[in-house]
C-alpha cells in the first residue's frame, strides 16, 4: 500500500515538475509548444519515471543516497532521451537538446529528492506519534 | 490474553513465562520491558556510585570520551562507554539516535519532522534531541514500525 502511495507522489510530483518547468520555458520563449498532448505524454514520461525511482531505490537501497541519486539521474536521462526525444519526438535528438534535457532531469530528480524526503520524514513522524499516543492511552487504561 | 500471577512466600526470583503461537511487535515489545525490569545502571556524581533502573533513565550521551546518564532533571556520569552501552541495551527500548547518544524511546513524548531526513524527539522532560537520519529506522523500529 505504501509502495502505492509512493508511487503516485512521486508520479503527480515529476508530473507538476515537468509541466510547470515546460509552462516556464514557454513563457521564456525556450519552446514554443504548450498543448494539451504533450501534458499526456508528461503524464506517461512521469509514470514512467517514478516506476523507474522505486525500482531504483528498492534493487539499490543498500547504496548511498548520493549514488543513488545519480543512477535515478542516468536512468531518467536515458529514458527522457530514448522516450521524449525518440518515440514521441519532443526534439532532434542534438547536443543543444541532449543538453537541455540533461540538465531538467538532474534540476527534476534533485527537486523531487527534496520533495519526497519532506514528505516521508513527516510521514515517519506522523506514524511514529500515532504509535506513542496508541502506547500511552493502553498504559493509561492498564493503570485506570 | 490471560493474566496469571501466582503469589508463593518461598519464590526468591520472579519468574516469567511467556506461552505463545508467534512473537508479534507487541510482544517482542513487552519481553524488551520485562527484560529491563531489574537491569541496572552504575552512574557516579561527586564521588559517589549509584544504580538507576532503566526506566529512570532518558538518554545516554558521549561528550569528549565520557558517557553520561540523563535522568529527568539529573545528570550522572556513567562508568560504562557509549559502545559498551550500545551492546548491553540492545533488547531494551534504548536505541541510538546519533553517534553520541542513546535514547529511551519510552520517553518520547513526540517527534518532529526536519530537513534530511531527521526527527526532533520530546522527551518527557522537555527535552529535545536530534534523530540523525541513518539512525531514522532503527528508531522507528522500537516503535513497532517498519522500514518502509
Amino acid at each position: 500500500m505504501r509502495k502505492i502511495q509512493n508511487y503516485f507522489v512521486i508520479d503527480f510530483t515529476i508530473f507538476a515538475l515537468l509541466v510547470l518547468l515546460q509552462a516556464l520555458m514557454h513563457q521564456a520563449g525556450i519552446v514554443d509548444y504548450f498543448d494539451s498532448r504533450i501534458v499526456i505524454q508528461y503524464f506517461i514520461i512521469s509514470s514512467l519515471l517514478s516506476a523507474t525511482k522505486i525500482l531504483i531505490n528498492y534493487s539499490l537501497c543498500k547504496l548511498s543516497v548520493v549514488v543513488r541519486l545519480f543512477v535515478t539521474i542516468a536512468a531518467a536521462f536515458l529514458e527522457v532521451v530514448l522516450i521524449g526525444g525518440g518515440a514521441m519526438h519532443w526534439y532532434t535528438i542534438r547536443t543543444k537538446w541532449v543538453l537541455l534535457s540533461l540538465a531538467l532531469c538532474v534540476i527534476i530528480t534533485v527537486l523531487l529528492y527534496l520533495i519526497t524526503d519532506v514528505y516521508t520524514t513527516k510521514r515517519t513522524a506522523e506514524q511514529i506519534n500515532c504509535s506513542i499516543k496508541v502506547k500511552r492511552k493502553a498504559e493509561k487504561n492498564k493503570i485506570q | 490474553m490471560k493474566l496469571i500471577i501466582e503469589q508463593d512466600a518461598p519464590v526468591s526470583e520472579v519468574e516469567i513465562t511467556i506461552r505463545c503461537r508467534d512473537m508479534d511487535a507487541r510482544l517482542k515489545t513487552l519481553v524488551r520491558q520485562i527484560q529491563s525490569y531489574d537491569f541496572t545502571i552504575t552512574a557516579k556524581k561527586e564521588g559517589r556510585s549509584y544504580l538507576f533502573t532503566l526506566d529512570s533513565i532518558f538518554y545516554f550521551e558521549s561528550v569528549e570520551e565520557r558517557t553520561y546518564l540523563y535522568l529527568k532533571d539529573e545528570v550522572y556520569e556513567c562508568t560504562k562507554r557509549l559502545y559498551e552501552l550500545e551492546k548491553l541495551l540492545e533488547n531494551t527500548a534504548f536505541t541510538c539516535i546519533s553517534r553520541a547518544c542513546i535514547i529511551n524511546t519510552s520517553m518520547v513524548e513526540s517527534v518532529r519532522p526536519l530537513l534530511g531526513r531527521r526527527l526532533e524527539a520530546k522527551l518527557d522532560n522537555g527535552e529535545r534531541l536530534i534523530v540523525n537520519r541513518h539512525f531514522v529506522p532503527n528508531f522507528k523500529k522500537k516503535f513497532g514500525l517498519e522500514e518502509s
